[in-house]
């Protein structure tokens, strides 16, 4: 709903500009939003919180505003006289559903459009005008909170029935639509329901230009079955928005009175006699506030003056007070205080949370280490950062087409937002390639990216998140020169002698994929993908891709660093190239070479060529050793032998061909 | 033999002896080097030749080899100082060859940031599941099934029947921590969350909150405004204006919203900010006893406040940043920018 400044004021005892209102509605953290104002009224909207339905109403709002200054709340004198014997009996299946329902006839109305000054409030505040008896009771609604429904009396048959929709059951509602009630909270006649209760009435009891003897409805329903009902129908109302916040019994009295008073008013007839089904026993609610404790949680002190005026005008009774406690009885239109710091939070509120001072805890030094990956995760993004890759974050989510596409076998959300968004990926290489190619749409041809983020499965009904690396490059490249980097971030990460293990893989193109372990067990893998999954994403050029455990990762990982003395003496270098069958493990080689135990500081293979003056099945191999003795500068001659070993090995070995040497 | 040797050393040294003569740069100069002593040189050639000689021979020929090794080496070594080194212009006005560097996702940048600033007075990092149970994301933050307050976050399911949902927000990883440890404590813990939202230029399915829990003896309302308010200075390292305005949450109370004066327009009014000249960033409050007691903590001796905040809110006010698509998007032209 929307409110009026001037309605708003019809409620309050006592001045109150404008600016002052808007001030104090921000003080409550109400938000007020101005929707158009002119010279003297203006009309705006108000966040309010979930737990206060008592807001929705001209009256709740006046009585959360008074409080802050020489304001009152206004009263309403006239009193309901009861005419006629006439009433409608009430059943009540299920008190635990409803609490209490009233109603009450009225004869003979004269059922005419509203006036002007009607038609207009409506209109100011949201609603629809219709006939003056149902354009009343949603005045009435906005006055007090109470959701109020007017039926045609002569359409009822028999008594009502406060009563769950059976199987099958279906009504057509005010709105036109026909809904199955089945399971929902109805009232019903002796035939058939005539409203779904709490929500919104029937078409077979809607007061029409023939009407001429109405019911009145005032009840209190269970807030829980009220949004259940709402949730299942898809049907938010202003009712079911005021009870599915909890009303109260006294409210629903309190309702009735009103609504019947007004429609007398202006609509004449002849007032029938108030029915009620359920319990009609207010229980208030009594809380035990200390002062202590106020002090406890603001931190600020509070006066007893400031209390008793707060209390007073909120409507909070003392009924006892000693030793700075209070015992206070809470009206039942303000459910939402149910215990001590409830209280507390109305205090703070009215002694306007901007006033209170800002101060920094006195606390001891406790340590509080917890053992997250957090540091460790950052160092990691920070070595493939310097390595050259930029970090993407992609939604957790992959489409249908996907999932079926590749057959993954991923979790499925049971409420998607849409089928690009119904499963959990259990792989970052379908996000990964969704980003290569909304680049390569957009001229961006040369990606370097990673992600770290967690996929998701589930196994033995468990389910599991895993925190997975993983990097692609296209055109940034040769295949070596992104194994290289690759090779490069597991020894920053600690890890020195991993090995690449030949392996299939399904989204990689036959021969290209290999698994990569430490330690003996798997930690990742690294693959070119094949044609299909190329396709799928529209991208042609070469692409490759690596992935890493998190989980394995972070169980070998290493940051502690060791000095290691400086060589004393000089290094020489030699380089070689040799024709390998193309089939070559170019680990075999390294290990043949330092078999032969020579002074050997490192051996790097710098480039690989295949093509013109090659056989086919056979490939160059270009890489250099770095010799270096820990005692002494080698001499020419003897790093001449030593090439001449490693040549010889290498020959006969593996039956390559030495295609040339340099210094 | 040995004659022979000697000759045509002696003649390669006048070869070198003549060559260098004309040298008065260093590349050809290097290139001499190589010619007359390097490793392929004809000298270092004839020294292999040695090895076929008697040892008698062997000595004689090596002397004087060495000798004119020795020569050679010398007239380098004077030639090297007499060459200048080829002046290279420079044309300073062409722009310098820039190279590729990698670098982080904004929404890591601002997280980071945000730990920082708390890192320092002491919190501990914590983390917690993006699966998430009812129990965890709801019933134990004070919103028992069908509170209204649930319609806040609307959530994505993964099996209703057993409660198996996506956390809603990062304050579950408040309870698993106060499960796990004892009070006092401080943490703050970043993390993905999902709501059922519409995937447009506010709203993103996915996003990042921080979450943050202190709890201790003489805990106060005063300390949360305390707290918060070093943090956004820190954060936004302008004067900002802070408001703190009553809220609602079912796991806090009081409970209340963090409102900064536009950052974008400084509190005159803009579209940011809705004409509003302030902007809502964060929600927090003191801790409610219910939460407490379903951790069993001891609410007599202990307080504490939680809060909580958008990441991608405050990237987004930072930078300037229109559009929450764009984290998503990871177009390389927007994650350069950071």
């Amino acid at each position: 709903m929307k409110y009026t400044y001037k309605t708003l004021l019809n409620y309050i005892e006592g001045k109150i500009a404008k600016e002052q209102l808007l001030n104090y509605l921000n003080i409550l953290g109400l938000n007020p939003k101005i929707i158009r104002e002119d010279n003297e009224d203006f009309i705006f909207e108000l966040e309010t919180p979930a737990n206060r339905p008592d807001l929705l109403s001209f009256i709740g709002l006046a009585r959360e505003i008074i409080p802050f200054g020489e304001i009152y709340l206004k009263d309403f004198k006239e009193k309901v006289i009861e005419e006629i014997s006439d009433f409608i009996p009430i059943e009540i299946e299920n008190e635990n559903d409803c609490p209490y329902y009233s109603c009450r006839i009225v004869k003979n109305i004269d059922n005419k459009p509203s006036p002007e000054n009607f038609k207009k409030l409506l209109e100011n505040i949201g609603f629809r005008s219709s006939f003056l008896v149902v354009d009343i009771s949603n005045l009435v609604m906005c006055e007090i909170g109470q959701p109020l429904h007017i039926f045609d009396l002569d359409k009822i048959k028999g008594k009502i029935i406060v009563r769950k929709g059976k199987k099958g059951e279906k009504i057509t509602t005010i709105d036109g639509k026909e809904r199955d009630v089945e399971d929902v909270l109805v009232i019903a006649d002796e035939e058939k329901p005539v409203a779904i209760a709490g929500i919104m009435g029937g078409m077979n009891t809607e007061v029409t230009f023939n009407t001429k003897n109405i019911l009145i409805e005032s009840a209190y329903f269970n807030p829980v079955v009220i949004r259940k009902g709402s949730k299942k129908l898809g049907l938010v109302t202003e009712a079911s928005l005021r009870f599915e916040k909890g009303l109260s019994v006294s409210m629903a009295e309190n309702g009735m009175e009103r609504a019947t008073v007004i429609i007398k008013k202006y609509c004449g007839g002849e007032t029938g006699t108030l029915n009620f089904g359920g319990n009609k026993n207010i229980s208030e609610n009594k809380i035990y506030l200390k002062k202590k404790n106020v002090e406890k949680i603001l931190g600020i002190p509070i006066e007893e003056k400031f209390i008793n005026n707060l209390f007073n005008k909120m409507g909070l009774k003392i009924e006892e007070k000693k030793n700075n406690s209070f015992l206070l009885k809470i009206p039942e239109y303000r459910k939402d205080l149910k215990e001590e710091i409830d209280i507390i939070e109305e205090i703070a509120k009215y002694k306007k949370y901007s006033d209170f001072p800002s101060e920094m805890p006195v606390v001891n030094i406790h340590p509080f280490l917890l053992n997250s990956n957090y540091e460790l995760v950052k160092k990691i993004k920070n070595i493939l950062v310097n390595l050259g890759f930029r970090e993407v974050i992609t939604l957790s989510f992959i489409s249908e087409e996907v999932v079926e596409k590749f057959n993954l076998g991923a979790v499925k959300i049971e409420n998607p937002l849409s089928q690009m968004f119904s499963f959990l990926r259990n792989t970052l290489i379908f996000n990964l390639f969704e980003v290569v190619k909304y680049n390569i749409s957009h001229q961006n041809k040369k990606i370097d990216i990673f992600e770290i983020g967690k996929i998701f499965e589930k196994k033995e009904d468990k389910y599991k998140e895993l925190q997975t690396i993983t990097i692609i490059s296209l055109n940034t490249g040769t295949f070596f020169d992104f194994k290289g980097k690759i090779e490069v971030f597991f020894e920053k990460c600690g890890l020195k002698e991993i090995n690449f293990v030949k392996n299939n893989f399904y989204l990689a193109k036959t021969e290209n994929n290999c698994d990569i372990y430490y330690s003996g067990e798997k930690v990742g893998s690294l693959f070119i993908p094949n044609d299909e999954l190329k396709k799928f994403y529209g991208i042609d050029d070469e692409i490759y891709i690596c992935e890493i455990s998190m989980d394995k990762l972070l169980k070998y990982l290493n940051f502690e660093k060791r000095f290691k003395q400086l060589p004393k003496y000089p290094s020489s270098k030699r380089d070689f190239s040799f024709l390998f069958s193309e089939d070559i493990n170019w680990k075999d080689v390294e290990k043949e070479i330092i078999k032969l135990n020579l002074p050997i500081e490192k051996i790097e293979v710098f480039d690989l060529y295949k093509g013109k003056n090659i056989p086919t099945d056979k490939i160059s191999i270009s890489f250099s050793v770095v010799f270096r003795s820990a005692e002494k500068t080698l001499e020419n001659d003897e790093i001449d032998n030593f090439e001449k070993t490693i040549i010889d090995k290498i020959e006969k070995k593996f039956n390559a061909k030495l295609r040339g040497k340099n210094a | 033999m040995i004659e022979e040797i000697i000759k045509r050393a002696e003649e390669f040294f006048e070869e070198g002896k003549r060559e260098i003569s004309g040298i008065d740069d260093v590349e050809l100069l290097e290139k001499w080097k190589i010619k007359f002593l390097g490793r392929k040189s004809y000298l270092n050639q004839i020294f292999s030749v040695i090895s076929t000689l008697t040892k008698e021979e062997k000595v004689i020929c090596g002397k004087k080899l060495n000798e004119i090794k020795q020569k050679l080496m010398e007239l380098y070594e004077k030639s090297k100082l007499n060459v200048k080194k080829k002046e290279i212009k420079y044309n300073l006005s062409i722009p310098g060859r820039k190279i590729n560097t990698g670098n982080l996702h904004p929404i890591t940048i601002i997280i980071d940031e945000i730990v920082q600033i708390f890192y320092r007075i002491g919190f501990g990092i914590a983390e917690g599941p993006e699966i998430e149970t009812d129990y965890y994301n709801f019933t134990s933050l004070n919103t028992p099934e069908e509170h209204p307050a649930r319609d806040i976050w609307d959530t994505f399911y993964i099996d209703k029947k057993n409660n198996i949902l996506l956390r809603t927000h990062t304050s579950p990883v408040q309870v698993r921590i106060m499960e796990k440890y004892k009070p006092p404590l401080r943490i703050i813990a970043p993390g993905k969350c999902f709501r059922r939202d519409a995937f447009d230029s506010s709203h993103s399915p996915m996003f990042h909150q921080i979450e943050g829990l202190m709890v201790d003896k003489n805990i106060k309302f005063i300390h949360l405004k305390g707290i918060l308010s070093y943090f956004i200075h820190e954060f936004f390292k302008k004067e900002v204006k802070v408001v703190f305005s009553p809220s609602y949450f079912p796991f806090t109370e009081p409970s209340a919203e963090v409102s900064i004066s536009c950052v974008i327009c400084d509190g005159k009014g803009c579209s940011t900010c809705g004409n509003t000249g302030f902007l809502e960033i964060l929600g927090c409050g003191m801790v409610h006893p219910n939460v407490f007691k379903n951790v069993g903590y001891d609410i007599e001796n202990y307080t504490g406040f939680a809060f909580g905040m958008g990441v991608e809110r405050l990237a987004m006010l930072k930078y300037g940043i229109d559009d929450i698509r764009h984290f998503y998007f990871n177009d390389l032209r927007f994650l350069e920018q950071f």
